[in-house]
Protein backbone atom coordinates (compact mmCIF):
# COMPACT_ATOMS: atom_id res chain seq x y z
CA UNK A 1 0.00 0.00 0.00
CA UNK A 2 1.55 3.31 -1.09
CA UNK A 3 1.07 6.21 1.33
CA UNK A 4 -0.28 9.28 -0.53
CA UNK A 5 1.60 12.54 -0.13
CA UNK A 6 -0.20 15.28 1.88
CA UNK A 7 -0.55 17.39 -1.28
CA UNK A 8 -2.76 14.63 -2.74
CA UNK A 9 -5.26 15.30 0.04
CA UNK A 10 -5.07 19.01 -0.79
CA UNK A 11 -5.54 18.27 -4.48
CA UNK A 12 -8.58 16.15 -3.61
CA UNK A 13 -9.89 19.06 -1.55
CA UNK A 14 -9.46 21.47 -4.46
CA UNK A 15 -11.16 19.04 -6.86
CA UNK A 16 -14.06 18.50 -4.46
CA UNK A 17 -14.42 22.27 -3.92
CA UNK A 18 -14.80 22.65 -7.69
CA UNK A 19 -17.39 19.87 -7.79
CA UNK A 20 -19.40 21.63 -5.09
CA UNK A 21 -20.40 24.12 -7.82
CA UNK A 22 -22.95 21.49 -8.83
CA UNK A 23 -24.96 22.54 -5.78
CA UNK A 24 -27.23 25.61 -5.91
CA UNK A 25 -25.41 28.84 -4.98
CA UNK A 26 -27.56 29.48 -1.88
CA UNK A 27 -26.85 26.04 -0.45
CA UNK A 28 -23.15 26.40 -1.29
CA UNK A 29 -22.96 29.79 0.43
CA UNK A 30 -24.60 28.40 3.58
CA UNK A 31 -22.90 24.98 3.80
CA UNK A 32 -20.09 24.83 1.23
CA UNK A 33 -17.32 25.39 3.78
CA UNK A 34 -18.43 22.77 6.36
CA UNK A 35 -19.16 20.25 3.58
CA UNK A 36 -15.62 20.74 2.26
CA UNK A 37 -14.18 20.54 5.77
CA UNK A 38 -16.02 17.28 6.43
CA UNK A 39 -14.68 15.91 3.14
CA UNK A 40 -11.11 16.85 4.17
CA UNK A 41 -11.66 15.16 7.55
CA UNK A 42 -12.80 12.02 5.72
CA UNK A 43 -9.75 12.16 3.42
CA UNK A 44 -7.34 12.55 6.33
CA UNK A 45 -8.94 9.66 8.22
CA UNK A 46 -9.05 7.50 5.06
CA UNK A 47 -5.40 8.18 4.27
CA UNK A 48 -4.38 7.57 7.87
CA UNK A 49 -6.11 4.18 7.93
CA UNK A 50 -5.60 2.82 4.41
CA UNK A 51 -3.32 5.17 2.49
CA UNK A 52 -4.16 5.72 -1.19
CA UNK A 53 -6.95 3.13 -1.10
CA UNK A 54 -8.54 5.07 1.73
CA UNK A 55 -8.56 8.16 -0.45
CA UNK A 56 -10.15 6.21 -3.32
CA UNK A 57 -12.77 4.83 -0.92
CA UNK A 58 -13.66 8.36 0.16
CA UNK A 59 -14.05 9.47 -3.46
CA UNK A 60 -16.21 6.47 -4.31
CA UNK A 61 -18.48 7.48 -1.42
CA UNK A 62 -18.69 11.24 -1.93
CA UNK A 63 -19.22 11.33 -5.71
CA UNK A 64 -22.62 9.56 -5.74
CA UNK A 65 -23.53 11.46 -2.57
CA UNK A 66 -22.81 14.81 -4.23
CA UNK A 67 -24.66 13.85 -7.43
CA UNK A 68 -27.77 12.72 -5.52
CA UNK A 69 -27.69 15.72 -3.21
CA UNK A 70 -27.31 18.18 -6.12
CA UNK A 71 -30.22 16.55 -7.98
CA UNK A 72 -32.41 16.68 -4.86
CA UNK A 73 -31.49 20.29 -4.03
CA UNK A 74 -32.20 21.53 -7.56
CA UNK A 75 -35.47 19.59 -7.72
CA UNK A 76 -36.53 20.95 -4.31
CA UNK A 77 -35.73 24.50 -5.43
CA UNK A 78 -37.71 24.03 -8.63
CA UNK A 79 -40.74 22.76 -6.68
CA UNK A 80 -40.42 25.61 -4.20
CA UNK A 81 -40.49 28.09 -7.07
CA UNK A 82 -43.53 26.45 -8.61
CA UNK A 83 -45.28 26.31 -5.22
CA UNK A 84 -44.66 30.03 -4.70
CA UNK A 85 -46.51 30.82 -7.89
CA UNK A 86 -50.31 30.92 -8.05
CA UNK A 87 -52.20 28.05 -9.67
CA UNK A 88 -51.75 27.73 -13.44
CA UNK A 89 -55.51 28.14 -14.00
CA UNK A 90 -55.74 31.56 -12.37
CA UNK A 91 -52.62 32.80 -14.20
CA UNK A 92 -54.00 31.58 -17.52
CA UNK A 93 -57.37 33.22 -16.80
CA UNK A 94 -55.70 36.54 -15.96
CA UNK A 95 -53.44 36.36 -19.02
CA UNK A 96 -56.42 35.55 -21.26
CA UNK A 97 -57.82 39.07 -20.74
CA UNK A 98 -55.01 40.95 -22.54
CA UNK A 99 -54.98 38.27 -25.24
CA UNK A 100 -58.71 38.77 -25.69
CA UNK A 101 -58.14 42.54 -25.85
CA UNK A 102 -55.51 42.08 -28.57
CA UNK A 103 -57.81 39.82 -30.61
CA UNK A 104 -60.63 42.37 -30.31
CA UNK A 105 -58.34 45.13 -31.57
CA UNK A 106 -57.27 43.06 -34.56
CA UNK A 107 -60.91 42.20 -35.26
CA UNK A 108 -61.90 45.86 -35.00
CA UNK A 109 -59.30 46.88 -37.57
CA UNK A 110 -60.45 44.19 -39.97
CA UNK A 111 -64.02 45.46 -39.63
CA UNK A 112 -63.16 49.14 -39.59
CA UNK A 113 -60.02 49.49 -41.71
CA UNK A 114 -60.35 53.26 -42.24
CA UNK A 115 -57.76 54.06 -39.53
CA UNK A 116 -55.14 51.72 -40.95
CA UNK A 117 -54.29 54.24 -43.67
CA UNK A 118 -53.22 56.73 -40.98
CA UNK A 119 -49.62 56.14 -39.74
CA UNK A 120 -50.26 57.51 -36.22
CA UNK A 121 -53.18 55.11 -35.74
CA UNK A 122 -51.08 52.16 -36.90
CA UNK A 123 -48.40 53.23 -34.41
CA UNK A 124 -50.97 53.42 -31.59
CA UNK A 125 -52.35 49.99 -32.41
CA UNK A 126 -48.87 48.46 -32.48
CA UNK A 127 -48.11 50.11 -29.11
CA UNK A 128 -51.34 48.68 -27.73
CA UNK A 129 -50.54 45.17 -28.97
CA UNK A 130 -47.03 45.41 -27.47
CA UNK A 131 -48.45 46.61 -24.11
CA UNK A 132 -50.95 43.76 -24.07
CA UNK A 133 -48.20 41.25 -24.93
CA UNK A 134 -46.09 42.53 -22.00
CA UNK A 135 -49.12 42.40 -19.70
CA UNK A 136 -49.85 38.82 -20.78
CA UNK A 137 -46.25 37.77 -20.10
CA UNK A 138 -46.32 39.44 -16.65
CA UNK A 139 -49.59 37.75 -15.69
CA UNK A 140 -48.39 34.35 -16.93
CA UNK A 141 -45.15 34.56 -14.99
CA UNK A 142 -46.40 35.98 -11.71
CA UNK A 143 -49.40 36.09 -9.45
CA UNK A 144 -52.79 36.71 -10.99
CA UNK A 145 -54.63 39.99 -10.51
CA UNK A 146 -55.79 40.51 -6.92
CA UNK A 147 -59.53 40.98 -6.22
CA UNK A 148 -59.01 44.67 -5.32
CA UNK A 149 -57.40 45.27 -8.72
CA UNK A 150 -60.29 43.66 -10.60
CA UNK A 151 -62.82 45.52 -8.43
CA UNK A 152 -61.17 48.94 -8.95
CA UNK A 153 -60.70 48.29 -12.68
CA UNK A 154 -64.37 47.57 -13.31
CA UNK A 155 -65.55 50.19 -10.78
CA UNK A 156 -64.93 52.77 -13.50
CA UNK A 157 -67.84 51.35 -15.52
CA UNK A 158 -70.59 53.63 -14.03
CA UNK A 159 -68.49 56.66 -14.97
CA UNK A 160 -68.21 55.52 -18.59
CA UNK A 161 -71.96 54.75 -18.74
CA UNK A 162 -72.70 58.17 -17.32
CA UNK A 163 -70.49 59.77 -19.94
CA UNK A 164 -72.17 57.98 -22.87
CA UNK A 165 -75.80 57.78 -21.86
CA UNK A 166 -76.86 60.20 -19.22
CA UNK A 167 -75.17 63.41 -18.24
CA UNK A 168 -71.94 63.39 -20.26
CA UNK A 169 -69.93 64.90 -17.38
CA UNK A 170 -66.65 66.62 -18.03
CA UNK A 171 -63.91 64.29 -19.27
CA UNK A 172 -61.60 65.63 -16.54
CA UNK A 173 -63.90 64.33 -13.77
CA UNK A 174 -63.99 60.92 -15.40
CA UNK A 175 -60.22 60.79 -15.81
CA UNK A 176 -59.80 61.78 -12.14
CA UNK A 177 -62.14 58.98 -11.10
CA UNK A 178 -60.11 56.39 -13.07
CA UNK A 179 -56.80 57.72 -11.72
CA UNK A 180 -58.20 57.54 -8.17
CA UNK A 181 -59.26 53.91 -8.64
CA UNK A 182 -55.85 52.98 -10.08
CA UNK A 183 -54.11 54.68 -7.15
CA UNK A 184 -56.30 52.82 -4.60
CA UNK A 185 -55.57 49.42 -6.19
CA UNK A 186 -51.83 50.18 -6.51
CA UNK A 187 -51.55 51.37 -2.89
CA UNK A 188 -53.34 48.31 -1.53
CA UNK A 189 -51.13 45.95 -3.55
CA UNK A 190 -47.92 47.89 -2.78
CA UNK A 191 -48.69 47.66 0.94
CA UNK A 192 -49.41 43.95 0.68
CA UNK A 193 -46.36 43.08 -1.47
CA UNK A 194 -43.49 45.55 -1.03
CA UNK A 195 -41.85 45.12 -4.44
CA UNK A 196 -41.69 47.62 -7.31
CA UNK A 197 -43.19 45.05 -9.65
CA UNK A 198 -46.26 44.50 -7.45
CA UNK A 199 -47.35 48.17 -7.44
CA UNK A 200 -46.60 48.70 -11.15
CA UNK A 201 -48.37 45.48 -12.10
CA UNK A 202 -51.44 46.35 -10.03
CA UNK A 203 -51.58 49.83 -11.60
CA UNK A 204 -51.16 48.53 -15.15
CA UNK A 205 -53.79 45.81 -14.73
CA UNK A 206 -56.29 48.20 -13.10
CA UNK A 207 -55.70 50.68 -15.95
CA UNK A 208 -56.16 47.94 -18.54
CA UNK A 209 -59.40 46.77 -16.91
CA UNK A 210 -60.69 50.35 -16.74
CA UNK A 211 -59.89 50.63 -20.46
CA UNK A 212 -61.69 47.35 -21.09
CA UNK A 213 -64.74 48.71 -19.22
CA UNK A 214 -64.71 51.76 -21.47
CA UNK A 215 -64.41 49.53 -24.54
CA UNK A 216 -67.44 47.45 -23.52
CA UNK A 217 -69.51 50.56 -22.77
CA UNK A 218 -68.38 52.14 -26.05
CA UNK A 219 -69.41 49.09 -28.10
CA UNK A 220 -72.76 48.88 -26.29
CA UNK A 221 -73.34 52.55 -26.98
CA UNK A 222 -72.43 52.04 -30.63
CA UNK A 223 -74.95 49.21 -31.00
CA UNK A 224 -77.76 51.04 -29.20
CA UNK A 225 -77.29 54.17 -31.31
CA UNK A 226 -76.78 52.31 -34.59
CA UNK A 227 -80.18 53.38 -35.95
CA UNK A 228 -79.23 57.05 -35.70
CA UNK A 229 -75.79 56.32 -37.21
CA UNK A 230 -77.57 54.73 -40.18
CA UNK A 231 -79.27 58.06 -40.83
CA UNK A 232 -76.02 60.00 -40.72
CA UNK A 233 -75.10 60.56 -44.38
CA UNK A 234 -71.42 61.05 -43.77
CA UNK A 235 -71.20 57.89 -41.66
CA UNK A 236 -73.12 55.82 -44.21
CA UNK A 237 -70.84 57.06 -47.03
CA UNK A 238 -67.79 56.08 -44.99
CA UNK A 239 -69.35 52.66 -44.35
CA UNK A 240 -70.05 52.16 -48.08
CA UNK A 241 -66.45 53.10 -48.95
CA UNK A 242 -65.03 50.57 -46.46
CA UNK A 243 -66.44 47.65 -48.48
CA UNK A 244 -67.94 46.07 -45.34
CA UNK A 245 -71.29 44.32 -45.63
CA UNK A 246 -72.62 44.52 -42.08
CA UNK A 247 -73.23 47.93 -40.50
CA UNK A 248 -73.27 46.33 -37.00
CA UNK A 249 -69.82 44.78 -37.53
CA UNK A 250 -68.58 48.11 -38.88
CA UNK A 251 -69.87 49.98 -35.81
CA UNK A 252 -68.45 47.37 -33.42
CA UNK A 253 -65.08 47.60 -35.17
CA UNK A 254 -65.03 51.36 -34.91
CA UNK A 255 -66.05 51.39 -31.24
CA UNK A 256 -63.53 48.72 -30.25
CA UNK A 257 -60.82 50.78 -31.94
CA UNK A 258 -61.84 53.78 -29.82
CA UNK A 259 -61.85 51.75 -26.62
CA UNK A 260 -58.45 50.27 -27.46
CA UNK A 261 -56.77 53.63 -26.97
CA UNK A 262 -58.20 53.82 -23.46
CA UNK A 263 -56.57 50.49 -22.69
CA UNK A 264 -53.18 51.78 -23.93
CA UNK A 265 -53.43 54.87 -21.74
CA UNK A 266 -54.71 52.74 -18.86
CA UNK A 267 -51.73 50.35 -18.99
CA UNK A 268 -49.09 53.08 -19.30
CA UNK A 269 -50.56 55.57 -16.82
CA UNK A 270 -51.52 52.73 -14.47
CA UNK A 271 -47.94 51.41 -14.38
CA UNK A 272 -46.63 54.92 -13.61
CA UNK A 273 -49.16 55.43 -10.81
CA UNK A 274 -48.27 51.95 -9.49
CA UNK A 275 -44.58 52.91 -9.34
CA UNK A 276 -45.45 56.13 -7.51
CA UNK A 277 -47.65 54.19 -5.06
CA UNK A 278 -44.80 51.75 -4.37
CA UNK A 279 -42.40 54.62 -3.72
CA UNK A 280 -44.91 56.35 -1.42
CA UNK A 281 -45.55 53.12 0.51
CA UNK A 282 -41.81 52.51 0.89
CA UNK A 283 -41.32 56.06 2.22
CA UNK A 284 -44.15 55.68 4.75
CA UNK A 285 -42.78 52.29 5.83
CA UNK A 286 -39.28 53.74 6.22
CA UNK A 287 -40.63 56.71 8.19
CA UNK A 288 -42.51 54.51 10.64
CA UNK A 289 -39.44 52.26 11.09
CA UNK A 290 -37.27 55.30 11.86
CA UNK A 291 -39.79 56.71 14.34
CA UNK A 292 -40.08 53.29 16.08
CA UNK A 293 -36.28 53.17 16.36
CA UNK A 294 -36.18 56.73 17.69
CA UNK A 295 -38.86 55.88 20.27
CA UNK A 296 -36.96 52.72 21.28
CA UNK A 297 -33.66 54.58 21.70
CA UNK A 298 -35.47 57.32 23.69
CA UNK A 299 -36.67 54.72 26.17
CA UNK B 1 -47.95 5.52 15.91
CA UNK B 2 -49.07 6.04 12.35
CA UNK B 3 -46.65 7.65 9.92
CA UNK B 4 -48.71 10.86 10.21
CA UNK B 5 -47.74 11.17 13.90
CA UNK B 6 -44.20 11.90 12.80
CA UNK B 7 -43.12 15.50 12.04
CA UNK B 8 -43.00 15.75 8.22
CA UNK B 9 -39.43 17.07 8.34
CA UNK B 10 -38.12 14.17 10.39
CA UNK B 11 -36.83 11.58 7.96
CA UNK B 12 -34.98 8.43 8.99
CA UNK B 13 -31.67 10.19 8.38
CA UNK B 14 -32.84 13.26 10.30
CA UNK B 15 -33.89 11.11 13.25
CA UNK B 16 -30.49 9.41 13.25
CA UNK B 17 -28.76 12.80 13.38
CA UNK B 18 -30.93 13.74 16.37
CA UNK B 19 -29.81 10.51 18.05
CA UNK B 20 -26.17 11.32 17.28
CA UNK B 21 -26.59 14.67 19.03
CA UNK B 22 -28.41 13.18 22.04
CA UNK B 23 -25.35 13.19 24.31
CA UNK B 24 -23.73 16.45 23.31
CA UNK B 25 -22.70 18.95 20.65
CA UNK B 26 -20.94 17.53 17.61
CA UNK B 27 -19.58 18.80 14.32
CA UNK B 28 -20.45 17.30 10.96
CA UNK B 29 -17.67 14.75 10.72
CA UNK B 30 -18.29 13.60 14.31
CA UNK B 31 -21.97 13.08 13.49
CA UNK B 32 -20.96 10.94 10.49
CA UNK B 33 -18.56 8.91 12.60
CA UNK B 34 -21.13 8.38 15.36
CA UNK B 35 -23.70 7.12 12.87
CA UNK B 36 -21.19 4.85 11.13
CA UNK B 37 -19.94 3.38 14.42
CA UNK B 38 -23.53 2.68 15.52
CA UNK B 39 -24.13 0.80 12.30
CA UNK B 40 -26.64 3.41 11.11
CA UNK B 41 -26.54 5.45 7.89
CA UNK B 42 -23.25 6.00 6.10
CA UNK B 43 -23.90 9.54 4.96
CA UNK B 44 -21.84 11.59 2.54
CA UNK B 45 -20.98 15.18 3.50
CA UNK B 46 -23.44 16.79 1.07
CA UNK B 47 -26.40 14.70 2.23
CA UNK B 48 -25.37 15.21 5.86
CA UNK B 49 -25.50 19.01 5.55
CA UNK B 50 -28.65 18.91 3.45
CA UNK B 51 -30.35 17.02 6.29
CA UNK B 52 -28.80 19.35 8.88
CA UNK B 53 -30.26 22.28 6.92
CA UNK B 54 -33.73 20.67 7.00
CA UNK B 55 -33.47 19.99 10.73
CA UNK B 56 -32.31 23.56 11.40
CA UNK B 57 -35.20 24.96 9.38
CA UNK B 58 -37.61 22.83 11.39
CA UNK B 59 -36.06 24.11 14.63
CA UNK B 60 -35.00 20.63 15.72
CA UNK B 61 -31.27 21.43 15.95
CA UNK B 62 -29.24 24.63 16.10
CA UNK B 63 -25.67 25.72 15.67
CA UNK B 64 -23.85 25.65 18.98
CA UNK B 65 -21.76 28.58 20.13
CA UNK B 66 -19.87 26.43 22.64
CA UNK B 67 -16.55 25.40 21.13
CA UNK B 68 -13.73 23.19 22.34
CA UNK B 69 -10.50 24.59 23.75
CA UNK B 70 -8.66 26.72 21.17
CA UNK B 71 -5.82 24.19 20.76
CA UNK B 72 -8.40 21.51 19.85
CA UNK B 73 -10.72 23.75 17.86
CA UNK B 74 -10.88 24.30 14.12
CA UNK B 75 -12.76 27.49 13.29
CA UNK B 76 -13.93 26.02 9.98
CA UNK B 77 -16.00 23.41 11.80
CA UNK B 78 -19.57 24.01 12.87
CA UNK B 79 -20.97 22.40 15.97
CA UNK B 80 -24.64 21.49 16.32
CA UNK B 81 -26.89 20.67 19.26
CA UNK B 82 -30.46 19.56 19.85
CA UNK B 83 -33.08 22.18 20.61
CA UNK B 84 -35.84 21.55 23.15
CA UNK B 85 -38.22 20.97 20.26
CA UNK B 86 -35.70 18.55 18.70
CA UNK B 87 -35.44 16.60 21.93
CA UNK B 88 -39.27 16.36 22.13
CA UNK B 89 -39.48 15.27 18.48
CA UNK B 90 -36.82 12.57 19.03
CA UNK B 91 -38.64 11.28 22.15
CA UNK B 92 -41.94 11.22 20.27
CA UNK B 93 -40.32 9.29 17.42
CA UNK B 94 -38.79 6.78 19.84
CA UNK B 95 -42.21 6.28 21.42
CA UNK B 96 -43.79 5.83 17.99
CA UNK B 97 -41.20 3.22 17.04
CA UNK B 98 -41.65 1.47 20.40
CA UNK B 99 -45.40 1.15 19.83
CA UNK B 100 -44.83 0.02 16.27
CA UNK B 101 -42.39 -2.62 17.47
CA UNK B 102 -44.89 -3.85 20.09
CA UNK B 103 -47.51 -4.31 17.40
CA UNK B 104 -45.01 -6.00 15.08
CA UNK B 105 -44.00 -8.42 17.81
CA UNK B 106 -47.59 -9.40 18.41
CA UNK B 107 -48.00 -10.59 14.83
CA UNK B 108 -47.07 -14.02 13.47
CA UNK B 109 -44.46 -12.31 11.34
CA UNK B 110 -42.31 -11.60 14.41
CA UNK B 111 -40.43 -14.90 14.10
CA UNK B 112 -41.98 -16.88 16.95
CA UNK B 113 -42.03 -20.12 15.01
CA UNK B 114 -44.04 -23.06 16.22
CA UNK B 115 -42.06 -26.17 17.18
CA UNK B 116 -42.08 -28.63 14.36
CA UNK B 117 -43.74 -31.97 14.91
CA UNK B 118 -41.76 -34.84 13.56
CA UNK B 119 -43.20 -38.05 12.24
Amino acid sequence: MTAPRPDQVHKSGRAYARLLRLLPAEFRAAYGQPVLQTFLDMCSAGVHERGRRGLLAVWSRVLPDLAVCAAREWTARLWRRIDDRPPVGSRLAAAALPVLGALLVIYSQLRYPANLTLPEYVFYYLALLASLAVLTAVLLASRAAAPVVVLCGFASTPGWVLMFHIARPGAAALVLQVLFLIAVASLVEARRTPTVAAGARAGAVTGALAGLSMLIVNVTDGLTTMASAGQDTEYVTEFARSGQRSLAAYVIGERIGGGAFTIIYGVVIGALIGLAATAATALVRRGSTLSRRAAASGE
Amino acid sequence: MAERDRPPTLTDTGFQILLALADGDRHGYEIMQTLAQSGLSRLGPATLYRTIHTLQQAGLIEESDQRPAPELDDQRRRYYRLTRHGRQAARAEIERLRRLLAIAQSTPLAGRTRPRTVG
